[in-house]
């Protein structure tokens, strides 16, 4: 084998390029390049909209690693009187089953305050994940956040 | 950097949920060097995602690490995901319910809905569970 090289302090990488792959550190410092030019920050912005009505909007990446963001600002538009809730996930890139677990989760709270929640504009590639797995049986999705926010207002 | 075949790339990560990014984002640069459309890369980087989330919620404290294995073919990629955790059952594991935050069991059935092919390996003696999935570049 083998050359090995390091993504970060913590992990590392072994590539097996004894079938003649070439410039191996390069190799991995392309690959690095790769990863960390593919990486999309979770980003929350969530606010009141009046007559206990919110928009949580989620931009980046949602995975397990920052659900309890998610979770927390759910929490706390809820807190703040929010009963009628959005989750526009327009510019989000990127969910797993964990994202989807939090969205389970405060769809539960918020029937449980007597409320209504939608969803908006998920990326193909985001809905697909709620079609997978039934949830988008159970979600009311819809196309922008505009008309998410009249269903939920209705 | 043109992908060579066959070819073996491992990643081992921290038993952390900060690291299951990398593990995924590595995937997707393997799966795009190998040419996987779009969507193809995209739905390895979300399985190879949910297994390592599944090994660090399974395996407990004793297994610090989280091993990946990457094997690179002309129209496959073969990805291993292994621990040395107590391992579990994958025919034990609750279905998704959508009444339980947590719905456990919702990471295997993206899994098995996103790759061709998903073996599960656990020995309940020695510890540890080997979950291997393949994706072809052209479905059989």
């Amino acid at each position: 084998m083998t050359e090995s090289g390091a993504l970060c302090s913590a992990c590392a990488i072994n590539a097996d390029i004894s079938r003649g792959c070439g410039g191996s550190r390069d190799d991995i410092a392309d690959l690095e390049n790769e990863v960390t030019d593919m990486a999309t920050p979770l980003q929350i912005d969530s606010r009141l909209e009046g007559e206990g009505s919110a928009v949580l909007a989620l931009s980046g990446e949602i995975d397990v690693s920052n659900t309890a963001q998610v979770r927390d600002a759910g929490v706390k538009l809820l807190a703040d009187g929010a009963t009628r809730l959005v989750v526009d996930l327009s510019l989000a890139d990127y969910m797993d089953s964990a994202g989807l677990g939090t969205l389970v989760g405060m769809l539960k709270r918020v029937k449980e305050a007597g409320g209504a929640m939608a969803i908006a504009g998920p990326q193909p590639r985001v809905r697909r994940l709620f079609e997978i797995t039934g949830l988008d049986q159970i979600f009311s999705i819809y196309e922008d956040l505009d008309m998410a926010m009249k269903e939920v207002r209705a | 950097m043109k992908a060579v075949v066959p070819s073996q790339v491992e990643l081992t990560i921290p038993r952390s949920c900060e690291f299951v990014r990398v593990a995924r984002k590595t995937a997707g640069a393997l799966a795009h060097q190998l040419r996987f459309t779009l969507p193809d890369v995209y739905d390895i980087e979300l399985a190879v995602g949910e297994a390592c989330t599944n090994a660090i919620e399974h395996v407990g404290e004793q297994c610090p690490e989280i091993l990946l294995r990457f094997s690179l073919h002309e129209e496959q990629l073969v990805m291993e995901v292994i621990d040395n955790g107590p391992g579990f059952d994958p025919t034990q594991v609750s279905p998704a319910n959508v009444e339980d935050e947590t719905i456990g069991g919702l990471g295997l059935l993206v899994i098995r809905s996103l790759m061709d092919e998903l073996e599960i390996e656990c020995d309940p003696k020695a510890g540890g569970t080997r979950v291997r999935m393949v994706k072809y570049r052209n479905p059989k």
